[in-house]
């Protein structure tokens, strides 16, 4: 992998990766989609990012299966829409491509971890990380099962003591779903500790610097924008 | 029967009950294999199931110790665990104060009362859980896997508290435990594919399904039962009752009483 110096803070480029990522997918504008391709373009010329071989594959593979995928899911079998949902994918793996030179992911993980130490103290963050994983992927239906538990637990106690309840029974599966969801993560984040992962020792990668402030400034106002333009 | 339940097949498990009638009341054990469907089996007792088919008939006030006790903590304090069911409407009959005092000291929940159940450890949630459904008095009583995360002094206290229950409700548990659900429940359904109807004697189901042995007692135990050997199923739970089972064994082998 061939990449300058990096232009900012790992942790302001992992910004501009999740931001940008959004800004792209929302995008349902041409003139909108053609300045974010020329700002991208812009970007790798100034830092003369070069693609691997298999980077550069990728980039025209990964669009096209997805274009296809989105055309042959699509009842009506819409070409323009399924050519548009192929170039913005393409567009969030071009960024994801360039910022990925610019900064390592480890370098990126590492940062998030220390600044928000800060906040969290010594252990380790990336069990929460896990769980936000988790919830994505595979943790709703589980807790959608663990709520219905509560819910019928709820219902039993008030049916036992012949109460009629309040409007806070409703809520009552809250608790225990918050407070699962942080023991679980908290048990990944043990379990990360314990095969040796030590965040408090992460070496610091790289300063705050004024313009680091600027380019977080300045991407969280395109950022909502955007959002606030497009949705 | 307070409890019917016909022809019905549970999901995932496959777990058919053609035909189940709770008894009145009493202490039984559901036993069978990981995954064969008991705690499932519970759900549809206290309304937590929906099947497709067969009839489900429950006219009795069910409660339910679950196998999770967090799926059963709610409140920022034991004290709220203990008494939001309650909604604080009899909070001033001294009958009922009486009863949360003795209910608050079987379970040696005053050193925790005003704590967060979040913060407690599993087998004391497991307390405050039981301590709830102690309070809130069913005429049936599910517990699965209650004896999960106490110590042997809390498994004593909660098998004395269950048998002083025996006669005034009707319990049925859920637990792997043998040796504790021996020590003191005649009878119990083995529920492996197919739920048994009628309650079979525990030692015997025990003898007929539980292997391998987990310990060696349990291994001569089996040993002995399978060579017709006049043991109880029972015997081998208690080391002292386990000696003087074998010793008068041994005394009929020297006379000859038995080849």
């Amino acid at each position: 992998m061939e990449s300058s110096a990096a232009p900012a803070n790992p942790l302001v480029m992992l910004q501009v990766l999740f931001l940008g990522l959004i800004i792209i997918f929302i995008t349902n504008r041409v003139w909108l989609f053609g300045a974010e391709a020329a700002a991208l373009t812009a970007v790798q010329w100034r830092y003369h990012i070069r693609m691997t071989r298999t980077e550069a594959l990728g980039l025209i593979i990964g669009p096209g299966l997805w274009a296809l995928l989105a055309y042959v899911n699509h009842r009506s079998g819409d070409v323009s829409g399924a050519l548009w949902d192929g170039f913005r994918f393409g567009g969030a793996l071009w960024l994801s491509i360039i910022i990925v030179h610019l900064s390592a992911p480890a370098d990126m993980i590492q940062q998030l971890e220390r600044t928000l130490k800060k906040w969290l103290g010594p252990r380790t963050i990336i069990g929460q990380m896990s769980l936000i994983a988790l919830l994505v992927m595979r943790y709703i239906p589980a807790l959608r099962v663990t709520a219905k538990r509560v819910n019928t637990d709820v219902r039993m106690r008030r049916h036992l003591a012949g109460h009629e309840g309040t409007w806070k029974d409703t809520l009552r599966f809250l608790t225990p779903l918050v407070m699962i969801s942080i023991l679980r993560s908290e048990r990944i984040a043990e379990s990360i500790w314990a095969r040796g992962w030590r965040p408090n020792i992460i070496p610091v990668t790289a300063g705050w610097s004024k313009r680091d402030s600027v380019i977080t400034a300045g991407v969280w106002i395109v950022f909502l924008l955007t959002w606030k333009v497009l949705i | 029967m307070a409890i019917v339940i016909e022809n019905v097949v549970l999901p995932y498990s496959g777990l058919r009950i053609p035909s189940w009638r709770a008894p009145d009341r009493g202490l039984y054990g559901v036993v069978g294999p990981n995954g064969s469907g008991k705690s499932q089996f519970f759900s549809l007792l206290y309304g937590g199931l929906k099947v497709p088919t067969g009839t489900v008939s429950v006219t009795a006030r069910v409660g339910c110790v679950m196998q999770h006790p967090e799926h059963q903590l709610t409140e920022s304090s034991v004290a709220e665990e203990l008494l939001w069911a309650f909604g604080g409407t009899k909070h001033t009959d001294p009958r009922w104060r009486r009863r949360v005092d003795q209910t608050v000291a079987r379970w040696q929940l005053e050193p925790i009362w005003n704590q967060s159940p979040w913060t407690l450890s599993t087998g004391q949630k497991r307390r405050v859980v039981l301590a709830v459904y102690d309070l809130l008095d069913p005429e049936v009583l599910l517990m699965d896997e209650p004896t999960e995360g106490l110590d042997r002094f809390w498994r004593t206290n909660l098998k004395n508290w269950l048998i002083s229950e025996k006669s005034a409700r009707l319990i049925l548990i859920i637990s792997h435990d043998w040796t504790w659900l021996l020590s003191f429940i005649e009878t119990g359904f083995w529920c492996e594919r197919v739920l048994d109807s009628t309650a079979a004697d525990l030692g015997r189901l025990w003898y007929c399904h539980n292997q391998p042995a987990s310990s060696p007692l349990e291994e001569l135990w089996r040993e002995l039962l399978s060579r017709n050997a006049p043991v109880s199923f029972r015997g081998w739970i208690d080391s002292e009752r386990a000696l003087q089972q074998v010793v008068k064994l041994w005394n009929q082998v020297q006379h000859r009483q038995i080849p």
